[in-house]
């Protein structure tokens, strides 16, 4: 079904119907000048702030996106805040084990630490574990997703196997090495889960470029020489920063489940550093006599990843032009 | 065709060998000395007649490009031998590999099913509560990490259950894999399923997720293309457009991460073969590296990455028979 | 308020104050307003308009191919005495593609890429009567050989994007003449073609429907097109008729400014420099909020407070050559400023040869 608004999108695509010749000036009328000023022309299309506007607008109106921003928020703010209204994770109390009470909201683990503070403590290890792995992966991913997407030749032939390479080898070789290689602990944890993030996005990445790279109004620019930097910056870039964006907000989900696997294995964080991870896999023994050991921790971990996936969700919804 | 087969395989080829220069020089990047940790294990201090005997035994004295190429002709031939249990290399592929395929199998089956299946009904009721219901499901299920659903459901079926007398159906024994009945290979006795049914499940549980949303996705998208609109004006009844023209183009993408999956679960499963105790390749692996069982390792890293790399090439040729606009390379 | 016009009964299509309006996330979209047009057996009827006018939205509606919900439609379509608005899906389902056909824009998104040419027409064949599968794929043959496609035993069983963009196009007129529809409604069936192409598709699509008898809708933003075609003319904007009539009428005596404006702002080779092109200033209406009174006003040269231009909704009248403009005084004017312009330059030209 056409809609009106598409009929006027698509009138206004540059590309759209291509034809020049007597009788297709109808058209004309609502571009409205007899020539076209091609940067002017070339702005409007690319992203304008109408489009960041648009999808903001689209997203608010998304609930469980919004459910999971609030999550997020929320969790953030556990992250910051927590560690100054809790007591210092490590301290040990008297009574081991014991189940939540108004002293301890949590209750206590086997060696009689309050859980509250540590899963607190846990979340905020998981959030900045997860951004830095983010911030880290992305850049390598965004850098060489777009040499190869837009030099194309040997070097994205080089690198693409390269990462078809990667992603054969099995994940937990390589946490293994990295880990024997850099001890175990966070900087390895998030050396390794970055090593392995970034093959996604280098090829999402890619991909963005070789799609854009063919529309015609890049095209149309590089005809009228705008230089290269320039292209990729203002009319490229702005097209891949979608998939990116929502791409990032996943892999920090992501991320945090990653961290906290290795941890549960045994070869991430290490104890007694808090790791919701790790805390679960303590929890397991014990949760017949001593469930919320493994209850508060578990929430946490899904709460914080649920949150980064449906903002992640809610970021590929809202900038989807396609409406029915 | 052929061509493209034959250059296809041939990179194949190369990748792997890529990848075993990649953990061969993996192994040896790593601090400390591998004889040693095979004499003790670390922290334990052996005596160095032990530890040369054993860097001997292994041939880990010799130069490094000979080991490498040693260990490649091993792992090809699949000849080498464990280090820790001397058991053979080729013994242990026969046993973990057909587990491995057989929970990714039914993982696969499980996953398809329910997966579009929900994904098909989350489109067609765009917007309603069941819509809404799926989305929240698969955001959840992406988000629980596996170790914590495979503890939930095993303490619920195979500990909780008999601890509270629950019917006997609902009993699951809790771990590793039963007796070795299976039909044609892949379908498992029902003393069998009882054993394979969880992990499957686990193992299904986050590629569901993503197969549901992806065709929804994709439902909604080639259910308001422009094909459908004609097959709707030409006046084919809906059921015909839904599954001839929708569904049909649809499920394109959707197959293609199916099949890449399954390459992913026979190798990548190590979290649920773990937790369950299930006997597969990619369990075997992490145990190996964890040990610096050298050519375990190695042999069997290579055949993940085989099974992995073969399961892509076939999406790949599948691709070609599923979207005709791919047959013919450099048409427009 | 339509004037109420008598529809006889057996008025082979005949739409009825249609209105059409769509649910969004940012308020109704009035795609159509009000618009009254009949089509009488066999004859060829243009409509043209600027994307946004509607005039798409109104013949996807005569087929029911707007879904239901965020759609809302009132009026009434008479096909031979039958309304359509109120038909149930079943019936719709048998009047599209055998009683009255569509054909759409791009026939490369338009057909269904993973199904062959001739499985695509077989299956219209076959969803309207009963024939066998070999009878069916004779007769899609057979369409294919009589739109002109070289060796039709061979393209039946390749796929759209197998054939060039105008043989595609010829395939979906195959499609559409398939079950020898009496109405064949061709929405820009052309845009998406190259010029050469434009004019062998558009005589075929003419002659083709002639032969069956069939009537034609023409829907086109392109006026140089409906020339040399249609029998009558409804020029649209924003979602209603601006102007209707025999195409002559109204290409030689246009009596609505944005007819005249349309006529105007085609290319003029002989025109010097800056009188080359002479658009209609501004913008299309938003149908989000379309302007009060006649629509095009804040386009018009002759638009005035004290005529209603800004308050009052004109009106066609639903026979002969008639312009929905309150202004029909001063519209002489622009005519005539119109043929000065043209004897200036007119005039130019022959100076410039002379040189």
């Amino acid at each position: 079904m056409t809609s009106p608004g598409d009929e006027l999108r698509r009138a206004g695509d540059l590309e759209g119907a291509g034809t020049v010749g007597y009788g297709s000036s109808v058209d004309l009328p609502h571009i409205g000048v007899a020539h076209v000023d091609a940067d002017l022309t070339l702005t409007e299309v690319g992203p304008s702030r109408s489009l960041m506007q648009d999808a903001w607008r689209r997203f608010r109106r998304n609930r469980l996106a919004m459910f999971g921003l609030g999550l997020v928020v929320f969790l953030l703010l556990v992250a910051i805040i927590g560690p100054f209204l809790v007591d210092d994770p490590s301290t040990l109390y008297p009574f081991a084990k014991e189940q939540p009470t108004n002293q301890h909201w949590f209750g206590t683990d086997e060696l009689g630490r309050d859980v509250l503070a540590r899963v607190v403590y846990g979340i905020r290890l998981s959030i900045v574990i997860g951004f830095m792995v983010a911030i880290i992966e992305s850049i390598i991913g965004i850098v060489v997703g777009s040499v190869s997407g837009w030099f194309g030749g040997f070097s994205d032939t080089l690198l693409m196997r390269f990462v078809d390479v990667m992603l054969g080898i099995p994940y937990l070789l390589l946490a293994f090495a990295l880990i024997a290689l850099l001890g175990k602990g966070v900087v390895a944890v998030i050396v390794t889960l970055a090593l392995t993030a970034w093959l996604q996005t280098a090829r999402s990445v890619r991909a963005g470029f070789i799609q854009t790279k063919e529309l015609e109004y890049v095209d149309a620019a590089r005809a009228m020489g705008v230089p290269q930097r320039r292209i990729i910056w203002r009319h490229i870039l702005p097209n891949v920063f979608q998939p990116i964006v929502v791409l990032i907000a996943v892999g920090i989900g992501a991320a945090i489940l990653g961290e906290a696997a290795l941890s549960f294995l045994g070869v991430g964080i290490q104890p007694p550093d808090p790791s919701l991870g790790l805390m679960i896999s303590e929890s397991q023994s014990h949760f017949s006599t001593a469930p919320w050991l493994l209850i508060f921790p578990g929430v946490a971990i899904v709460l914080t990843v649920l949150g980064f996936l449906l903002i992640g969700d809610g970021l590929r919804d809202a900038f989807d032009v396609k409406d029915t | 065709m052929t061509t493209f087969l034959i250059r296809r395989f041939g990179q194949l080829m190369f990748t792997l060998l890529a990848g075993y220069t990649l953990l061969f020089l993996l192994f040896f990047a790593l601090p400390g000395d591998p004889a040693r940790k095979l004499a003790g294990g670390e922290g334990r201090a052996a005596p160095p007649a032990v530890v040369e005997n054993i860097r001997v035994k292994y041939g880990l004295d010799k130069p490094i490009y000979e080991q490498y190429l040693v260990r490649l002709k091993e792992t090809v031939t699949l000849s080498g031998r464990s280090f820790k249990t001397q058991e053979s290399v080729r013994d242990m592929v026969a046993e973990r590999l057909p587990n491995s395929l057989r929970l990714a199998t039914w993982a696969i089956i499980i996953e398809s099913c329910v997966g579009i299946s929900l994904g098909v009904l989350s489109a067609r009721r765009r917007g309603s509560v069941s819509d809404a219901a799926t989305t929240i499901g698969a955001a959840l299920a992406g988000a629980i990490p596996v170790f914590i659903l495979a503890f939930l459901i095993r303490q619920v079926t195979g500990v909780y259950a008999f601890k509270h007398d629950w019917p006997e159906i609902l009993r699951f024994p809790p771990l590793g894999i039963g007796p070795d009945e299976w039909y044609l290979g892949i379908i498992p006795s029902l003393a069998q399923l009882e054993y394979l049914i969880q992990p499957a499940i686990v193992l299904a549980s986050v590629s569901t997720a993503i197969v549901a949303r992806l065709t929804r996705t994709t439902m909604l998208e080639a259910g308001s293309s422009d094909h459908v609109r004609t097959a709707r004006a030409k006046g084919l009844n809906s059921r015909t457009v839904v599954t001839r023209h929708t569904l049909r183009n649809a499920l394109i993408p959707v197959v293609t991460f199916i099949g890449i999956d399954f390459g992913t679960l026979v190798g990548f499963a190590v979290l649920t073969e773990t937790v369950f105790n299930w006997p597969g390749i990619g369990s075997k692996v992490a145990q190996a590296a964890a040990a610096s069982d050298f050519p375990v390792m190695l042999s069997l890293s290579m055949v993940v990455m085989l099974v992995y790399g073969l399961a892509n090439l076939a999406v790949d040729l599948s691709y070609a028979k599923l979207d005709p606009r791919i047959r013919f390379a450099g048409a427009k | 308020m339509a004037v109420p016009s008598p529809s006889p009964a057996d008025a082979f299509l005949h739409i009825d104050d249609l209105q059409v309006g769509f649910d969004t996330e940012d308020g109704l979209v009035q795609a159509v307003r009000g618009v009254d047009l009949s089509i009488d057996r066999g004859e060829v009827v243009a409509v043209v308009g600027e994307s946004g006018s509607g005039k798409s939205v109104t013949f996807l509606a005569v087929l029911g191919l707007h879904p239901e919900h965020h759609t809302q439609l009132s009026g009434r379509i008479s096909w031979q005495g039958e309304d359509l608005v109120t038909a149930d899906e079943d019936r719709l389902r048998s009047v599209r593609g055998a009683e009255i056909s569509m054909i759409f824009q791009d026939p490369l998104t338009a057909l269904n890429p993973v199904h062959t040419v001739g499985k695509q027409i077989t299956e219209t064949i076959r969803a309207h009567e009963n024939t066998s599968k070999q009878d069916a794929k004779a007769r899609a043959v057979d369409l294919l050989g009589l739109v002109g496609i070289p060796q039709p035993q061979r393209r039946v069983d390749m796929y759209p994007h197998e054939f060039s963009g105008g043989m595609r196009q010829r395939a979906m007129i195959a499609m559409a003449l398939s079950c020898e529809p009496e109405l064949v409604i061709a929405d820009e069936p052309t845009t998406a073609l190259d010029v050469t192409v434009q004019a062998q598709v558009l005589e075929l699509l003419l002659s083709k429907t002639r032969e069956v008898g069939a009537g034609l809708v023409l829907i086109t933003h392109d006026l140089g097109v409906v020339a040399g075609m249609a029998d009558r003319v409804a020029v649209m904007y924003a979602g209603r008729i601006a102007e209707r009539g025999e195409i002559h009428e109204v290409f030689e005596g246009p009596r609505h400014p944005y007819t005249i404006g349309l006529l105007d702002s085609l290319p003029r080779v002989d025109a010097e420099g800056e009188e080359r092109l002479r658009p209609i200033g501004g913008q299309p209406p938003s149908m989000l909020h379309p302007p009060p009174g006649c629509a095009f006003h804040p386009r018009c040269r002759i638009a005035s407070e004290d005529y209603g231009c800004m308050r009052a909704i004109p009106e066609v009248v639903p026979h002969g050559h008639s312009a929905a403009c309150w202004r029909q005084d001063e519209v002489d004017v622009l005519l005539g400023s119109r043929a000065t312009r043209d004897a200036a330059s007119d005039a130019d030209a022959e100076a410039r040869e002379q040189q």
